[in-house]
């Protein structure tokens, strides 16, 4: 059966979206067919609003809708500890440990020489710009434990070292919770290379 | 059922996030050649896959043909290649040899002797002191194995003698011209002798032939090395019909390498 041509084009467009399948497009479908014009008006405004207001920190390049992102206002923040992510979403996950005190740069990507994706594509000038003042002291990189994670930290940590700034990488290794003899020959080597005293 | 599973050795070429935990990855299988295959649940930490979904990574893997794309069922890593990753260099011509791979094979179409190539070449990049010289070694085998081998011996088109230095190299032609020949010819690269000797040598030797490589990268001059980059770069860049991206990292590494020694 085909649908009608209005219904169609909106199962289209919920289609694109990212892990959205044929299937799941239409009960979304579906579910805004039988919702009061309320909430498909509510849904409609959010998508537009966050499309109008939204925008990247001048300082760290996190989603904001202010001048200046909540972190960078935040005076409690020890501005001499900058954590680099790749994604907002990354520091969204560090947020959530209510353990990191220190401010943020996000990347806005990683290096992925195979996709073409170069350091001049990332916040990188950024942020050597926001290094010059000599406020950080340590620059902490979070990027991912894959190729294109360790490429990019390797190649922070060779422009920031010359400045003089501790450059440190967060450790990777077992899974917290994780069975040793479970984890692949991968983590393992890089568990053992990211071991410490006790 | 049985006949739905096979288990091949594979390496991982390139791979792309699907949803929230799955990757689609291009393996390059010895059995099978260069195929997409579904990694799921490969993105969470706790995964048994996640380890062998990693790129430039050598596994012995276990997959289900499926509808579209076949699936993982399985992987046992033979070799991580963790010293590769180590390194920013040797990240950059990794991604080199695999992006060839990637763009010079077809979909299912199998060469195993270029798979053994590649595992055997990337275990040598994690180690090497020349990994330039390296990946220029790869790339002239890998030619060679799939029938796109430099002439590089006499002309390429009437086979008399090339001795004048310096010769001309045309990447449409794909080989070396007499003094006659490149007067035709609008696209030749001048290079000298020594670059078509040092290529040739690659072509000889085998990429674990440690102690050969290490004479070499002791006696090729930095300018010889250079140029056949250039060459190389020309005649690849000629068979394939987009540009190579992991050329422009490779450039960048190379300049950064530049100014810290200077
Ligand atoms: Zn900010
Ligand atoms: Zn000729």
């Amino acid at each position: 059966m085909e649908y009608a041509k209005s219904l169609a084009r909106l199962i289209g467009q919920l289609e694109r979206l990212p892990g959205v399948g044929p299937k799941s497009a239409q009960r979304m479908a579906f579910w805004i067919l039988a919702h009061p014009r309320e909430d498909a008006a509510a849904l409609a405004e959010a998508i537009l609003e966050v499309k109008e207001r939204i925008r990247l920190c001048p300082v760290c390049f996190n989603f904001t809708d202010e001048e200046v992102c909540a972190i960078d206002r935040d005076p409690r923040r020890d501005r001499s500890l900058l954590c680099v992510v790749a994604e907002t979403r990354d520091l969204a996950a560090m947020e959530k440990t209510n353990e990191f005190k220190g401010v943020y740069h996000v990347l806005q990507g990683v290096i992925s020489p195979m996709d073409g994706i170069g350091p001049e594509l990332l916040k990188i000038r950024e942020l050597l710009r926001r290094l010059e003042d000599g406020e950080v002291k340590e620059v902490i990189l979070a990027t991912n434990p894959t190729i294109e994670g360790d490429a990019t930290a390797l190649y922070l940590a060779r422009l920031i070292k010359p400045l003089g700034i501790k450059v440190t990488r967060i450790a990777h290794g077992l899974p917290v919770g994780g069975d040793l003899d479970y984890a692949d020959q991968a983590t393992l080597i890089q568990a053992l290379e990211w071991r410490r005293e006790m | 059922m049985s006949l739905r599973v096979y288990t091949t050795p594979a390496v991982v070429l390139h791979r792309i996030n699907l949803g929230e935990n799955d990757k689609i990855l291009t393996l390059f299988t010895r059995e099978r050649g260069k195929l997409s295959a579904v990694a799921k649940g490969s993105r969470k930490p706790i995964s048994k896959l996640a380890g062998a979904t990693e790129l430039f990574t050598h596994s012995r893997m276990q997959l289900a043909v499926g509808r579209s794309l076949d699936v993982i069922t399985q992987a046992e890593i033979a070799h991580p290649f963790q010293r590769i990753r180590g390194d920013l260099t040797r990240i950059a011509y990794a991604s080199f040899l695999t992006e060839l791979v990637e763009r010079f094979t077809a979909e299912r179409d199998p060469h195993a002797a270029v798979f053994d190539l590649l595992v055997e070449t990337l275990s040598v990049l994690e180690r090497t002191p020349s990994p330039g010289l390296v990946a220029q070694l790869f790339a002239l085998r890998l030619l060679a194995n799939l029938g796109y081998r430099p002439h590089l011996e006499d002309c390429v088109t009437c086979h008399q003698a090339v001795d004048a230095e310096p010769a001309a190299f045309s990447p449409s032609l794909g080989g070396v011209l007499c003094a006659a020949h490149r007067r035709r010819h609008a696209d030749v690269i001048p290079v000298r002798l020594d670059t078509l000797a040092l290529a040739r040598m690659l072509l000889r030797i085998p990429p674990t032939d440690a102690a050969a490589l290490q004479t070499l990268a002791e006696h090729a001059l930095p300018t010889v090395c250079r140029e056949l980059d250039k060459v190389l770069r020309a005649h690849l860049q000629y068979r394939l019909e987009r540009p190579l991206r992991s050329l422009d990292f490779i450039q960048e590494i190379q300049a950064m390498d530049a100014t810290a020694s200077t």
